[in-house]
């Protein structure tokens, strides 16, 4: 399989299953598609990798696997079931519909490609993953499920870095897989102390502290 | 050169030890007393440093220190120019600094129940370090650093006593100001990067119209620093707020601060030039001048009063500028160099006398307990080494000789009057007569009010118990405010010799003038041996005049008044009615006189006389802008709904139409 040709399935695989968290209501289910999208993107990793030779790359793809593949998925998840949230409804918009929302949305930018003078071709499916990642965020009543969009904007940037045929220094990934690994971790216990504040993590409940 | 830079290198890294030392030393420790000693002392012998590399600069050649790689802003390095005018201004930061170290461990005492001195003695040094390196900085990223550096630190320390509603009005009115400033200076250097691809001030040589744009940007941003009119506004609300020494610094040399990027990329280089920048910066020099010593004719706060005397005398610091560079378009060279020359000696004369008159009024505001003047009198009994110093520093900024205000002043009368005898068209020979005429006006205006400043504060019966029992500064305040008024003397008797410092940077900006020196034709000695002896005679007749005529007791002749109060006495508003009703169109000047009463021609029962004034620009002017933004503020805070979801939209749309807008400039 060509380096273009890995790129580009593994781009469409994390894509789909972005646009399947966003029409998924179970949070269960929405963790686990994470898991998923990150072990795809660390696995095309590691096999870019051994394509162009680099141990770094390699190294990094395991690492990915590890810690956005298995470890934060879990880590929510327990965080999950002893908050006790199952299920997150969204903000007006039911998820199925915003599944068809978002395809259209992301059908219209591959074909008008509005940012063509800005963007490479290449960068469109992160750049899609990006809006996804964002459009949980914006749609999620759940503070859990922000955590899991902002992941998955977090892995549309990593997809960006690793499209490129100079990818970031080995120093430059780990580091921000370090931040991901700290900032799962943080937001998790901070979802547990607005649930001890407000006893809900429904984050359109969260006004009552506004100035 | 080599000598220089090692002096830099090493005196860079002392200042910033002591920077970073102030914090943890006023942290650890125990006891304001010791504190206050230790960091006072810190602060003497970081301005030693700064002397020694300010005198180096001075004496040797031009050089540019650029710091090694991974010192740098982007890619642009950290650089610094060690001239003769950076060194020049670096003295000046020095000189203040060091003499008001003495001062501050006393009038911290007075402070230390009240606020937090830690946050103050971390915040005094980086202002000191960064003031200099503003004066330093080679190209424009540096200098925004620093000068950010600078507005916030002496923001902090305005803040200093921040219980008081007016001190957190201050701060902010200041903290706006600053960055106002900063955001017009920023314009001016992105439009100047633009026309020239470099950061560097030496590359920078935008003339024509060109020039017309980011000039006047950058003048406005360094304006609004400098307090030049009509930017003033936040100077006679910030100074009052301030502790004396911060206010004595801010005034005395953050000002100037300004004043030497003024010169430095309007004078030197230049970096922008087009002949209507002189006449702006003249003009704003001539108004914020004349405006500056009337608005302090009618303040009854001691520093407030000395705030709008800062506006005042940077007006005079900025007709030199703008008589310098109208001159040198018109050709006329050596006008050009005494007008700079003149500008650059009262920078240093008025961080003299005007630190020296903050310290004073710090000295009474610590020893009486009040500024105002409507609660103050007869100090000069209670405090008899403040009010002579005091005094000394009010006759210099008054510009009477031999004291060093005269000497500066002169030699602005000297340019204006060269630019009257020598300019060609009839325009500018008419309007350096009117500056002239101005000059004098504020001279005039300047002894009207520091007549009365002295004479209200110092002079008569006290007004109030706290005046009654004022005590008199301690030793180390005293000798802050002793060796600043000694400075005073100093520099009216030796003009040659700051002129002679000053030559390099005149030389700089007007390549081929004489030497400056020759442009002092005053015979100080002679000067002084005639005010040595008229003084001796004087004191002479009046000792001769107190013997034969012994003191008299005697019950004074009350005019039916009933016995004689001290509010009786002349007081700040009465002193200076005249004056306000021949200006009372500037002032807004109203008099209000009610008499009550049956018959109230004969016996009136009640008699009340009210005057009010009003600060135009700020009335009329800000007041409405103000009112405008905080409007445009509420129509904004809709958006602030506290909805997350609402935020994260915004943040998503605003980063799709910078998508949008980057991809279709690209």
């Amino acid at each position: 399989m060509g380096e273009l040709h890995l790129f580009e399935s593994g781009a469409a695989v994390t894509v789909i299953l972005g646009l399947w968290i966003i029409g998924i209501t179970r949070v269960q289910t929405t963790l686990a598609l994470y898991g998923a999208q990150s072990a795809a993107l660390g696995l095309m990793t590691v096999h870019l990798g051994v394509l162009r030779a680099e141990p770094l790359l390699v190294i990094v793809g395991v690492a990915v696997v590890a810690v956005k593949g298995l470890f934060a998925p879990v880590y929510l998840l327990i965080a999950a079931k002893s908050l006790g949230c199952r299920r997150d409804d969204g903000v007006s918009i039911s998820p199925p519909i915003q599944f068809f929302g978002a395809l259209t949305g992301l059908a219209l930018i591959l074909l008008l490609h509005p940012l063509r003078a800005a963007l490479p071709e290449s960068a469109l499916p992160s750049v899609g993953l990006l809006l996804l990642g964002m459009m949980v965020m914006i749609t999620r009543r759940l503070a859990l499920s922000q955590i899991v969009g902002f992941l998955m904007l977090e892995n549309g940037i990593f997809l960006y870095t690793i499209g490129q045929p100079h990818t970031m220094p080995m120093v430059v990934e780990i580091g921000v897989l370090m931040d991901v690994l700290a900032g799962v971790m943080l937001a998790g216990l901070l979802a547990f102390k607005i649930n001890k504040t407000f006893e809900h993590i429904d984050v359109t409940e969260l006004k009552e502290l506004r100035g | 050169m080599t000598i220089a830079r090692g002096l830099f290198e090493n005196a860079l890294l002392y200042s910033l030890a002591i920077c970073w030392l102030a914090f943890p030393l006023s942290v650890l420790m125990r006891g304001p007393k010791a504190n206050d000693r230790v960091l006072g002392g810190l602060i003497g012998a970081g301005s030693v440093i700064l002397l020694a590399l300010g005198m180096t600069a001075l004496a040797s050649t031009p050089a540019t220190i650029a710091l090694p790689f991974p010192f740098s802003l982007g890619d642009v390095p950290i650089a610094f120019t060690l001239d003769s005018l950076s060194g020049f201004f670096l003295c000046v930061i020095a000189i203040i600094a060091g003499l008001i170290s003495p001062y501050l461990r006393g009038y911290c005492a007075h402070l230390a129940d009240r606020a937090d001195m830690r946050i103050f003695w971390t915040a005094l040094p980086a202002l000191i370090l960064s003031m200099a390196l503003v004066v330093l900085s080679a190209n424009a990223l540096t200098f925004l650093v620093a000068w950010e550096v600078m507005s916030l630190t002496s923001a902090i320390l305005i803040a200093t006593d921040h219980e008081p509603k007016a001190t957190r009005g201050a701060t902010l009115i200041y903290l706006g100001a600053t960055r106002i400033a900063t955001a017009f200076l920023v314009g001016g250097f992105l439009w100047a990067h633009a026309l020239t691809g470099t950061w560097t001030f030496a590359d920078w040589h935008i003339s024509g119209i060109a020039a017309l744009g980011p000039g006047l940007l950058v003048l406005v941003g360094l304006g609004i620093k400098a307090g030049s009119w009509p930017f003033h506004l936040w100077l006679p609300i910030a100074h009052p707020a301030a502790p004396a020494p911060v206010s004595a610094l801010m005034s005395g040399v953050m000002v100037k601060v300004a004043i030497a990027a003024m010169v430095r990329l309007f004078v030197i280089g230049p970096a922008f030039d087009h002949p209507e920048l002189g006449i702006v910066i003249l003009a704003a020099g001539a108004v914020s001048s004349v405006w500056g010593v009337l608005f302090a004719l009618i303040q009854h706060d001691l520093k407030r009063l000395l705030a709008y005397h800062t506006v005042e005398n940077v007006g005079l610091i900025l007709m030199g500028i703008g008589t310098c560079l109208v001159a040198r378009h018109a050709g006329l060279s050596i006008v050009a160099q005494v007008a700079l020359a003149a500008g650059l000696f009262h920078v240093l004369n008025h961080a003299v006398f005007k630190s020296l008159l903050f310290l004073g009024a710090g000295a009474v505001d610590a020893g009486a307990g009040t500024r105002n003047l409507d609660l103050l009198g007869g100090l000069g009994k209670r405090m008899k080494w403040t009010y002579a110093c005091f005094a000394i520093g009010a006759a210099a900024i008054c510009a009477l000789p031999p004291l060093n205000g005269f000497a500066s002043e002169w030699l602005l009368y000297q340019s204006f009057l060269g630019g009257a005898v020598g300019a060609h068209s009839p325009i500018q020979r008419f309007s350096f007569l009117l500056l002239i005429g101005v000059l004098a006006l504020v001279g005039a205006l300047a002894m009207a009010c520091f007549v009365k400043a002295i004479g209200v504060t110092f002079l008569g019966r006290p007004r109030s118990k706290a005046a009654e029992s004022a005590r008199e500064a301690d030793f180390g305040m005293l000798a802050g405010q002793g060796a600043l008024a000694a400075l005073c003397v100093f520099l009216g008797l030796a003009p040659p010799a700051v002129l002679a410092v000053l030559d390099p940077v005149t030389r700089a900006a007007i390549p081929g003038a004489p030497p400056l020196t020759a442009a002092w034709t005053l015979p100080t000695g002679a000067m002084l041996a005639a005010l040595a002896v008229t003084a001796f005679a004087g004191a002479a007749w009046t000792s001769r005049a107190r013997r034969q005529r012994p003191d008299r007791t005697y019950i004074t002749w009350e005019c039916g008044f009933g016995a004689l109060s001290p509010r009786q006495q002349v007081s700040a508003t009465s002193f200076v009615q005249p004056i306000s009703r021949i200006f009372s169109v500037v002032f807004q000047y109203a008099e209000n006189l009610r008499i009550e009463g049956e018959s109230r021609r004969l016996f009136p029962d009640r008699v009340t006389a009210t005057s009010t004034t009003e600060a135009v620009l700020e009335t009329r002017l800000y007041g409405p802008l103000t009112m405008l933004f905080k409007w445009l503020g509420d129509q904004v805070i809709k958006l602030q709904e506290g909805n997350i979801h609402a935020y994260l939209l915004t943040m998503l749309l605003t980063l799709l139409i910078l998508l949008a807008i980057g991809g279709s400039i690209r």
